[in-house]
């Protein structure tokens, strides 16, 4: 739009001061012309004007029809010479003040634009009177043969072909120019959604100390973020070993307090597992865990004869750490194949973003099954086992943008459904 | 039986070393990795528990070694991380269980025996084998429902030959599996523990639990029934 403005105000300043030298010089050029027919002019001594066409600064006005006339008018409106009539209207003489130039422009009555000069003189005869008199020159300008117009057209046709070269070269320039921006900002999207590590940094000077920046920040905060998980799976592993002592001391009081350190561990280490369970780095596939664990929950429990259907897309990618994603999978197989009679399906409904672990066993009673979502209950107290799996289930789908919910099988059975929202990358069909 | 402990914290160690003999199992031990491996590969060990953070070797590789090297009795993992993902490596790796720590001692004690049934083939605490019937929780021993009065090593060697029925047990093997390295070991002392227990299972001499292979070893001659459930033992 700048780059238009900028042609057409070129154009118009342009147009215009060509015109108003072009407007002077025809001024001149007809004064000139003034001049002549006056030199051409001579007065008897009875006042009789006549002119010589032989001196006459233009020949023109010996043709008609060639555009150009001229007449002297005395100012009783008496015609005292004209040039070669073209039968055409001419514009009228006006009366001015000795000496007075009057310049005008019009248009004729067969469309042709008129330039007109007329000075207003007088001739002082020898016995002192005076002649008063207008010499009035036309200039008629044919459209076609005019050369501002012609000039006009080629100005314009000149200024906007240039334009266009130069909008040409500008979206050109501007896309080249643009186009290693348009890929970063790709490629940040890709990190977002999990399916790239870094950014690229093959780009031009102006912005490689950018991806640069951005991909040794995301380095070191996810270096920051394993050596704190690290840190705190160091600091478990080192009270545990200590509390598995003081639990077999035999000693009632000791017993008591070292299982409550245990659930204390275990509940903050959790809740900073979830707290800290976006992911950062790529998308993990869910089936080849589902399978791992899957393969795990037959070595340990072969007497069930548990089967295990797992039907999770081979693409189906999961934004989310992979120790949560274990931890998830692993608690509600491990749920399934203590609870259930042995016959376990793992599926993936994709149009609404959500994993369902079924099994086949006696359910979770009556009531309603999200109460076993609650720290600390367990479905069947004749199964050892913790009480958590559940609840740790649901904060880390909830920590992912998810939500866990429970429900009864028809006619027997469980199923956990987790909506996965966020944490699940596009599923190619 | 005999039982592999390989734990570095000595206090644990010795904790759990001492809930296995209470429970009748000889015991090698060791703190090191490298050391537990060398007993999984050339000790005749029946069981082993293995602490995954171990000086050495890890208890993941000292694991995979041994199940590379043709060792196929259980296996179970102690851990402090109890994340799946870390189970489910120590169970790939070829382990059998896993216990996370803290853990009780009954609980490490269970799930041996589990382990233990499962690799001779039972489901149930209880091996039945017609009127005999070997009580491996209670560890005791009844005939048609009557308990036999039998002691610790008497136990130790019926409860072996049940849990490899059908097996000849050498003499040697036996006294393997029965008997710690700083024991005295008598394999006459074998042949009085099996006439004793011959005496007090089968007194009428109508059942012949205990057959001897001459120049072999000992055999369980009955055959396994099923494993549902039979009238609680009384005392006799």
């Amino acid at each position: 739009m700048v780059l238009s403005a900028f042609v057409l105000l070129t154009g118009l300043a342009v147009s215009w001061s060509v015109h108003q030298r072009a407007e002077a010089a025809a001024q001149a050029r007809l004064q000139g012309l003034v001049y002549g027919i006056l030199g051409a002019t001579d007065v008897d001594r009875d006042g009789t004007l006549s002119v010589r066409g032989g001196a006459l600064p233009d020949r023109r006005l010996l043709s008609p029809a060639t555009g150009l006339y001229a007449r002297i008018v005395g100012n009783t409106g008496t015609m005292l010479w004209q040039s070669a009539d073209s039968g055409l209207a001419l514009p009228d003489t006006h009366y001015d003040p000795i000496g007075e130039w009057r310049f005008e422009q019009s248009v004729l009555a067969d469309g042709r634009r008129a330039r007109s000069l007329q000075l207003q003189s007088v001739w002082e005869l020898d016995d002192g009177q005076e002649l008063p008199f207008v010499v009035h020159v036309i200039d008629a300008v044919d459209a076609t043969q005019d050369p501002l117009a012609r000039f006009d057209r080629s100005l314009w046709a000149a200024l906007s072909g240039a334009a266009v070269l130069l909008l040409i070269l500008q979206w050109s320039v501007l896309r080249a120019a643009l186009g290693p921006l348009r890929r970063l900002g790709r490629d940040i999207d890709a990190m977002t959604r999990g399916e790239r590590d870094a950014l690229d940094e093959r780009l031009p000077d102006e912005l490689r100390p950018l991806a640069t920046s951005v991909n040794a920040l995301r380095a070191r905060e996810r270096r920051r973020h394993v050596h704190a998980r690290q840190l705190l799976d160091d600091l478990a592993h080192n009270l545990k070993t200590p509390l598995s002592v003081l639990s077999n001391l035999g000693i009632d009081t000791v017993s008591e307090q070292s299982v409550r350190m245990q659930a204390a561990i275990d509940r903050y280490l959790q809740r900073a597992a979830a707290g800290s369970s976006h992911a950062t780095g790529p998308a993990i596939a869910l089936a080849p865990i589902v399978g791992r664990v899957s393969e795990s929950m037959r070595r340990l429990y072969p007497e069930h004869r548990v089967d295990i259907r797992n039907r999770v897309p081979a693409t189906l990618l999961l934004r989310a750490p992979e120790a949560d994603v274990y931890e998830v999978i692993g608690n509600l197989l491990d749920n399934a194949c203590k609870h259930g009679a042995g016959a376990i399906e793992v599926r993936y409904d994709n149009a609404t973003a959500t994993l369902s672990i079924e099994d086949d066993g006696p359910g979770f009673g009556t009531g309603d099954p999200e109460r076993w979502l609650v720290r600390g209950m367990r479905a069947d107290r004749s199964v050892p086992g913790k009480g958590l799996g559940l609840a740790a289930v649901a904060e880390l789908v909830d920590a992912w943008g998810g939500a866990v919910r429970l429900d009864h099988r028809e006619p027997h059975g469980a199923i956990c459904r987790l909506t996965l929202g966020q944490a699940v990358v596009d599923v190619p069909p | 039986m005999r039982a592999l402990v390989v734990e570095d914290e000595p206090v644990l160690r010795a904790q759990v070393i001492e809930a296995l003999r209470g429970e009748g199992f000889v015991i090698d031990e060791t703190g090191d990795g490298i050391e537990g491996l060398h007993y999984a590969t050339q000790m005749p060990i029946d069981i082993a528990v293995i602490d995954i953070g171990l000086p050495g070797i890890d208890g993941l590789e000292l694991v995979r070694r041994a199940r590379d090297a043709g060792i196929t009795v259980p296996m179970l993992l102690l851990t402090a991380r109890d994340g799946w993902q870390d189970k489910v490596e120590g169970l790939e790796a070829g382990a059998d269980d896993y216990l996370a720590k803290p853990f009780h001692l009954p609980e490490l004690i269970a799930r041996l025996r589990a382990l233990l049934r499962r690799a001779g083939g039972f489901a149930a605490a209880t091996l039945r084998f017609g009127a005999l019937q070997v009580d491996t929780r209670a560890q005791q021993v009844s005939v048609d429902g009557r308990t036999a009065a039998l002691t610790a090593y008497e136990y130790r060697v019926i409860a072996y030959l049940a849990m490899h029925a059908g097996e000849t047990i050498s003499k040697a093997t036996l006294l393997d599996h029965l008997y710690d390295e700083s024991e005295l070991r008598d394999p006459n002392v074998l042949e009085v523990f099996v006439k004793r227990l011959r005496q007090k299972l089968d007194p009428e001499r109508t059942l012949n639990p205990i057959e001897t292979l001459r120049g072999q070893g000992y055999r369980l001659a009955l055959v396994r029934s099923d494993d549902k459930a039979s009238p609680p033992p009384v005392e006799g």
